[in-house]
């Protein structure tokens, strides 16, 4: 047995026994000799650089040739639990890291990484005392302080003690003003119009720091702090073009091809037609567990969450992408006349049958929640495509279907920097627009499709402004009784691990509603965009 | 059957390695067994499908290590991880027989059961049930998760459930509310063995009244009860208005009631290929009509995926489809036909097929003799365990090479005379007492023979898995038409047909060792008249059949790219040795 994770070779970070073989590799490879650490060095070398260009396969593999010279190269781990973290993988990465600490005890970069992968996994209290016990010590230099002011800042959001959260962001901030991520946060969640005086110092820091920025992540984050204090400043016109200039910046380095999302939707829309709804019976899981919220981003999942996962019968696990990595990559199904099954094998040749998917699913939600809870809402994105699938393999699940003004929906999309590529469609208003038109068309055809019983459309503005008569609408949808505690939801401790983390340890309000008519006058392009599609 | 998992509070081991991820344990497990401390291994394994009770990966991965494991006493983590692994769909089950027994004659819990399956071992007179002390073992999931995963192939344990079901009947002011799990379990046991355990006609007399009774008051005990005797969709289809929401009350009427009922629905979307003329094959198919045979459960799903085989496929007589649907999951873009005579195990066949997502399959009724009316050519022609039970095997083999694209090949199976002999003695007994083929003459006659001495030559064949199947018992020793070929004689019809014999398929490496043994000088090992000369010597070694490859003669060194897809994905292998739990 080593010390070591092997070499995980899973896409879905769930390996069966026939694919744990295939990580033998690196056994193999411990037992070899050493060899001259100079080699070492240039193999390191370039897997940095290969890491740093997002090329992880091959940097995976210089990894294995470093572990075949020395097991235990501390960079190769580091290198290695990045990845892992990168691609989603915390369990893995967790465990790397775990053993990174093991081995420099004092090390604060390996403790934040292991933070950081806390925060990930939704486990708080380990993330908290991990941080929490890095801002008592003294040798720490100002950006590594800032870092761990910052995983603070994002742990006690998380945990919805927003005034904590504020004290640590102040002193992330007050550490490392420089550094984008912070700032960003700053803005993006503390900042309010009432301080108007420091806007204006925000404002010009983030333009200095912006001249200086050489990278284009960095800049585009800036670019997209810049315009979120334009905004508080009630500056659109500054505001919307600091926004233009991000989303381009953004966008160049992100692949993202409207005309094959089109036909993605309509290989969806023909794959999953009318006749295999009906005609065909897959076997799947009787679960009556899961409620999938499915939506667009920035439509208030996060809000009808927390409003229903404040009853004691409903729990969430949020954005959980267990259950759509399963499918985007290990189910597949024969062609059906013309139409080929249009989602994604990524992974060639592994292969698990719809049922087998449900199961791995139900098994996950009986693990993390237990079999009493009555409702598990999962509201990852991609949920969307899959509702044909998904209605076949879990006949006794729900699907809720928020949506919201469009043009609100759209700017708040535009106006937030994603995490990584995951919506690449977001930086640009004709893309987003066709996107939102072709969305739009698949939740037309779902509503069309899967039977009432089973599916439910609310609108955002509905919710926030009627919640008690539009909750007691969704409940009796999900077969629960009503219970007042939904309506308390900002009061309650659950974890919240998405964009919306701080708006949500609110009340309901209908601030949100119109809120980006400044940006109006310049996105005619996307207006006419979504007249086209209506 | 997936659900159960729901049902069982899993009264787990102390557990030692949950600090360990998903991955360490899987590697650990592999080492371990690999290093032969199997009892190592499966704590690893039992801490996985403790993390996961509904992975079938890992459900599938536990039953493959437990089916290497020898129990001399009894196990405890043995019987955990029985209990969990034994609800997987895509697993071979019956491998864990053996163990599932084992474990349950000698679990302490099970003392008054074992007690019970010991006087029948014995030829002993049973005493009287002592309920309240068999409860014990009656109300154990792991007793449960046997009945609804395997067939019981034991006589004595099918003796003493025979003797508990009477007792329930009998004794039916006995039965409790929580007695309601042992009744589905035997219930749905009941269902796939085609109620092949033996029914008195004190029994057949009481049931009458019960089934009113079910169908009036839907009490779910009665109608687990009555699903214990017949199948609750002849029966009491009532039974669906039943208010009980027990996990495995509702599987019983899913599987008693609610299939049976799609498959009725089924048959409308299976299309006639041809008319069934032949004398014979009205026969068999009179034969297969009456249940879906085999009835098969679950299916061993390969994890791999070989899109690039867009081949076409025939499947003449594919039965129920297990073989069928699992090509048509491998080979997604694959264009599959299957063909048979019986339209209940056609309608079988499609339902399980969708249910696994089989979709690339067209099913068709029809008789292979009529195939030459199929406007369709097929790169691979696979006919197994068919063409023996045809008045003229040679005129349907000649029926379904006329569907082989030039280049093709055909995968055939055929019954051997000298693998056979022990079967053919039986049945040559059997005829002599001219016993009807009606389902209570088949039971009855089961119990005689189980009565039997058992030097009797015919009590022989309650040591074959398919005794205890009514179907598989029917198909055994009473199929109305059977023809054994030798190996001579198949190379004499091979020659008529124009067909090259290109090697036995699936063969493991030690039983080509007689060969070799014989024909040390041999080139290859294709000559049928050597391969006779070993089989004289070694009638056991086809005994199952014989599964070989043909081709047309002048075809040998051509091979069309459909069946070359086939063989480059590895999946099938002939004359050479095969590796791999679960392979075809």
């Amino acid at each position: 047995m080593t010390s070591r994770t092997p070499n995980f070779p899973s896409q879905a970070g769930f390996l069966n026994l026939a694919q744990a073989q295939e990580s033998e590799t690196l056994l193999e490879a411990l037992s070899k000799n050493k060899e001259d650490g100079s080699q070492i060095d240039q193999l390191y070398k370039k897997a940095l650089t290969l890491y740093f260009q997002k090329d992880y396969q091959p940097c995976t593999n210089l990894i294995n040739d470093i572990y075949k010279i020395d097991p235990d190269h501390i960079g190769a781990m580091e290198l290695q639990g990045m990845i892992a973290y990168e691609q989603g993988r915390y369990e893995i990465s967790e465990i790397i890291y775990t053993q990174l600490c093991e081995k420099e005890l004092e090390n604060p970069d390996f403790k934040i990484g292991l933070g950081e992968v806390y925060l990930r996994q939704s486990r708080f209290d380990l993330a908290e005392n991990i941080f929490a016990g890095l801002t008592d010590r003294k040798d720490l230099d100002d950006a590594t302080r800032g870092k761990t002011w910052f995983g603070l800042t994002k742990t006690k959001l998380s945990q919805g003690n927003l005034k904590d959260a504020g004290q640590a962001i102040e002193n992330a901030y007050k550490n490392t003003p420089q550094d984008s991520d912070i700032l960003y946060m700053y803005a993006t969640f503390f900042l309010k119009k009432e301080n108007a005086p420091e806007i204006e110092k925000h404002i010009e820091a983030t333009k200095a720091l912006l001249e200086k920025a050489e990278e284009d992540e960095e800049k585009s984050l800036l670019g997209f702090t810049l315009a979120r204090l334009y905004m508080l400043a009630e500056n659109y016109e500054d505001s919307y073009r600091a926004l233009e200039a991000a989303c381009a910046q953004k966008r160049q380095n992100l692949y993202y091809d409207p005309d094959e999302f089109s036909e993605y939707v309509q290989s969806i829309i023909d794959y999953f037609s009318e006749d295999f709804l009906t005609k065909y019976r897959l076997a799947g899981h009787e679960s009556t567990q899961p409620v999938f919220i499915i939506s667009l981003p920035r439509s208030g999942t996060t809000l009808l969450e927390q409003m229903l996962s404040a009853h004691p019968e409903i729990d969430t696990v949020g954005e959980n992408t267990l259950l759509s990595m399963l499918i985007d990559t290990q189910s597949y199904m024969p062609p059906l006349g013309e139409a080929v099954y249009p989602l994604r094998l990524r992974k060639k040749g592994t292969f698990l049958t719809a049922e087998a998917i449900a199961h791995e699913y139900a098994n996950y939600l009986y693990n993390k929640k237990g079999p009493q809870t009555g409702r598990i809402l999962n509201k990852s994105l991609s949920l969307r495509f899959f509702v044909g699938l998904l209605y076949k393999v879990f006949p006794n699940a729900r699907f809720i279907h928020i949506h919201r003004a469009p043009l609100d929906c759209l700017l708040s999309c535009l106006s937030t920097n994603f995490t990584g590529n995951t919506q690449p469609y977001s930086y640009d208003l004709e893309e987003l627009g066709r996107h939102y038109n072709d969305h739009q068309k698949l939740m037309r055809y779902w509503e069309s499709v899967i039977p009432a019983e089973s599916w439910k459309n609310i609108s955002y503005e509905d919710l926030v402004s009627a919640p008690e008569q539009h909750l007691k609408d969704i409940l009796e949808f999900l077969n629960i009784d009503w219970n007042p505690a939904c309506l308390e939801f900002h009061k309650q401790k659950k974890e919240v691990n998405t964009a919306s983390a701080a708006q949500v340890r609110e009340s309901i309000h209908q601030k949100a509603i119109g809120k980006w008519s400044g940006y109006l006058p310049y996105i005619t392009k996307l207006k006419n965009i979504l007249e086209d599609g209506i | 059957m997936s659900d159960f998992s729901y049902t069982y509070t899993f009264d787990l081991p102390q557990r030692h390695y949950e600090n360990l991820s998903r991955t360490n344990l899987i590697s650990l497990f592999q080492q371990y067994l690999e290093s032969g401390e199997t009892h190592k291994a499966l704590g690893f394994i039992m801490e996985l499908l403790h993390r996961a009770p509904f992975s079938e990966p890992y459900k599938k991965d536990a039953l493959v290590c437990i089916s290497k494991v020898v129990a001399n006493e009894f196990n405890p983590l043995i019987k955990n991880v029985l209990l969990i692994a034994l609800t997987s769909r895509t697993s071979t089950k019956e491998r864990s027989f053996i163990l599932w027994q084992d474990t349950l004659h000698t679990d302490p819990l099970h003392k008054p059961l074992q007690d019970l399956i010991g006087y029948f071992e014995d030829r002993k007179e049973p005493p009287e049930i002592d309920l309240p002390a068999l409860r014990q073992s009656l109300h154990d999931p792991f007793l449960h998760v046997g009945l609804i995963s395997m067939v019981m192939a034991h006589t004595p344990t099918e003796q003493a459930l025979t003797y508990i079901r009477r007792y329930f009947l009998m004794n039916q002011d006995q039965i409790q509310e929580d007695d309601l799990d042992f009744l589905c379990a035997l219930g749905i046991h009941n269902f796939f063995c085609e109620y092949s355990f033996h029914e008195s006609e004190e029994e057949t007399q009481t049931l009458e009244s019960v089934i009113a009774e079910a169908k009036t008051s839907k009490d779910p005990l009665k109608i687990a009860l009555v699903g214990c005797y017949t199948p609750l969709h002849k029966t009491c289809p009532e039974a669906l208005e039943a208010l009980s929401t027990n996990t495995f009350f509702q599987s019983l009427l899913k599987i008693q009631i609610k299939e049976p009922h799609i498959e009725r629905e089924l048959r409308a979307d299976i299309p006639k290929l041809t008319d069934i003329k032949d004398d014979v094959s009205k026969n068999v198919q009179d034969m297969y009509e009456e249940n879906p045979y085999p009835r098969w459960r679950d299916q061993v799903i390969i994890p791999r995926l070989y899109t690039d085989v867009d081949s076409d496929i025939l499947i003449a007589g594919c039965g129920t489809g297990k073989f069928t649907s699992q090509l048509a999951l491998m080979y997604p873009h694959a264009k599959i036909t299957g063909v048979d005579l019986s339209m209940s195990s056609l309608s079988y066949a499609k339902r399980k097929a969708q249910e696994y997502g089989a979709l690339n399959i067209d099913f068709h009724q029809g008789d292979i003799l009529e195939l030459t009316k199929l406007d369709k050519t097929f790169d691979l022609v696979e006919c197994s365990g068919v063409l023996h039970h045809m008045k003229d095997p040679e005129a349907g083999w000649k029926a379904i090479l006329s569907r082989l694209r030039p280049g093709g090949r055909m995968f055939i199976a055929l019954y051997s005379e000298l693998g056979r002999q022990p079967i053919v003695k039986a049945r040559e007994k059997i005829a002599q007492m001219d016993i009807q083929t009606d389902a209570t003459s088949i039971r009855n006659f089961r119990k005689s023979v189980i009565d039997m001495d058992v030097d009797n030559p015919i009590y022989s064949i309650t040591f074959f898995r398919d005794f205890f199947t009514l179907s598989e018992f029917r198909d055994l020793v009473f199929h109305v038409q059977e023809k054994r070929y030798t190996l001579l004689e198949l190379e004499e019809t091979m020659d008529r047909l124009g067909l090259a014999f290109l090697g036995f398929r699936e063969m493991k490496e030690e039983r080509f060792k007689p060969y070799k043994t014989m024909f040390p000088e041999a080139e290859n090992q294709l000559d049928l008249q050597k391969w006779h000369a070993v089989e004289e010597k070694n009638p056991d070694m086809f005994k199952s059949m014989y599964q070989f490859v043909c081709c047309r003669k002048d075809e040998i060194d051509i091979v069309n790219t459909g069946f070359e897809k086939i063989v480059n994905s590895g999946l099938f292998t002939f004359n050479e040795i095969i590796t791999g739990e679960d392979m075809i």
